[in-house]
């Protein structure tokens, strides 16, 4: 009889927990020091292979506006860099770029195939006029845990035998959710009055939509060279976005955004604004699919798409 | 006996249709683009799939703007209003909106 009672209260937990659903906490395994993300600060300058001085920005005489920011993400095989510079010498807004890498020894080298501003221009130009699908960037450089150096970044002066390196320093984790991940905008679906009407893919040769999210933060860019041909429009350059992000584990996420492609200006907000902030709602289909659909809110300025699903798939 | 039997056959059942549910859920949320995917393999150039998607967004836009158009007061004393207005005005066609389409690509990041 004891026996049949403690079967019973097994079933109705069995029955409770069921209803729930295993929840899975997937957590981004650390593969390789150099994953995450990592702030430029600075330039180094090395004479004869010594570095002998650090160029900060805002600090020292760089030549860069005041305000400038430039932030680099490595996760999973996968490489996406953006800044907010205000670039004069075109209407696509400020550049970004987005790659695969790989390390041999003490060389990093990245295949960067999209982008968004000049840099989004310039790939599609030489992938097009080289018939390659993306451009090897070789780089010497030096890691430890909270610093990176990647040679490289001024034009060096061999005269005096001076080179330079970009400096960045990594952003602390503020936290892992579910959705860490390299995402790809793979379907839209259009809703009218809140009905799903039609649902169709994206063309992935013309419009690459990619973001990375991971430690607490977001990184997006969108290259759209193949889909708008004609490069005087200022929407050849795509856009992009950076921020910190949040995501409660029952279908809500925000992202704030602290600079991005805004064109014409040097664009740096201050973190967690919920002025810059694009809340979503977001539903998973599986661990490696989910939809999100921007939500109607006071606080965002973010363009209002509140009736269309944008469907991301992991990037493998 | 006959009870304890069938409580382990109950929790047999349970614990098997619960590891499985997420899965089979999720394959089949998931199955349901595979249709999409087939249909847009059709799609032979990039031309035709960018109409396929420009094409999509301008449906939707244009039911949208239909909707739009056509939303009124049709209850009661709706009928008697539109009489009077018929008497002394031309009857306004309901002018169906010309359906807003950019050539930019859409993205919940655009800032422009």
């Amino acid at each position: 009889m004891h026996l049949i009672r403690s079967l019973t209260l097994i079933s109705i937990v069995l029955f409770v927990s069921c209803g729930e659903g295993p929840k899975k906490n997937i957590e981004s395994e650390t593969k390789f020091p150099i994953e995450g993300f990592w702030e430029r600060k600075g330039t180094i300058q090395f004479v004869n292979g010594v570095p002998v001085d650090t160029l900060f920005y805002g600090i020292d005489d760089t030549g860069e506006e005041e305000g400038f920011r430039n932030v680099k993400v490595y996760s999973e095989g996968n490489v996406l860099w953006i800044n907010n510079a205000n670039d004069k010498t075109n209407s696509w807004g400020a550049p970004g770029g987005y790659g695969k890498f790989e390390i041999l020894k003490d060389t990093l080298t990245e295949f960067m195939s999209h982008g968004m501003g000049g840099m989004g221009a310039f790939l599609h130009y030489q992938k097009d006029s080289l018939g390659v699908s993306s451009l090897e960037f070789p780089f010497g450089y030096f890691l430890d845990d909270n610093t990176y150096t990647q040679m490289g970044g001024r034009v060096p002066n061999t005269e005096d035998n001076i080179q330079f390196g970009e400096y960045y320093e990594k952003l602390p984790v503020i936290k892992k959710t579910k959705m860490d991940g390299v995402w790809k905008r793979a379907y839209e679906i259009s809703y009218v009055n809140g009905v799903a009407i039609d649902t169709t893919s994206v063309p992935s040769d013309a419009i690459l939509d990619l973001k990375i999210i991971r430690d607490g933060y977001f990184m997006v860019v969108v290259d759209q060279t193949n889909y708008i041909k004609d490069t005087k429009d200022p929407e050849y350059g795509g856009n992009g976005g950076f921020g910190q992000f949040e995501y409660d584990g029952k279908g809500n996420m925000i992202e704030y955004g602290e600079f991005g492609s805004w064109r014409g200006s040097v664009n740096n907000n201050t973190p967690r604004n919920a002025a810059n902030a694009h809340y979503a709602s977001v539903t998973f289909y599986d661990n490696d699919m989910y939809q999100q659909i921007t939500k109607d809110t006071l606080n965002q300025t973010w363009r209002q798409d509140k009736e269309r699903g944008v469907v991301y798939k992991r990037v493998q | 006996m006959k009870k304890f039997l069938i409580l382990i056959l109950i929790n047999f059942s349970i614990a098997y249709s619960c590891s499985d549910a997420e899965a089979k859920e999720s394959t089949a949320k998931s199955n349901a683009f595979e249709n999409i995917d087939k249909r847009d393999k059709k799609l032979f150039t990039q031309e035709d799939r960018i109409n396929s998607y420009n094409n999509s967004k301008k449906k939707s836009e244009s039911i949208k703007a239909s909707l739009t158009a056509n939303s009124g007061y049709s209850g009661y004393g709706s009928a008697k209003s539109l009489e009077k207005k018929e008497s002394s005005k031309k009857i306004k066609k309901n002018k169906v909106a010309k359906p807003k389409f950019s050539n930019a690509g859409f993205s919940a990041y655009s800032t422009n």
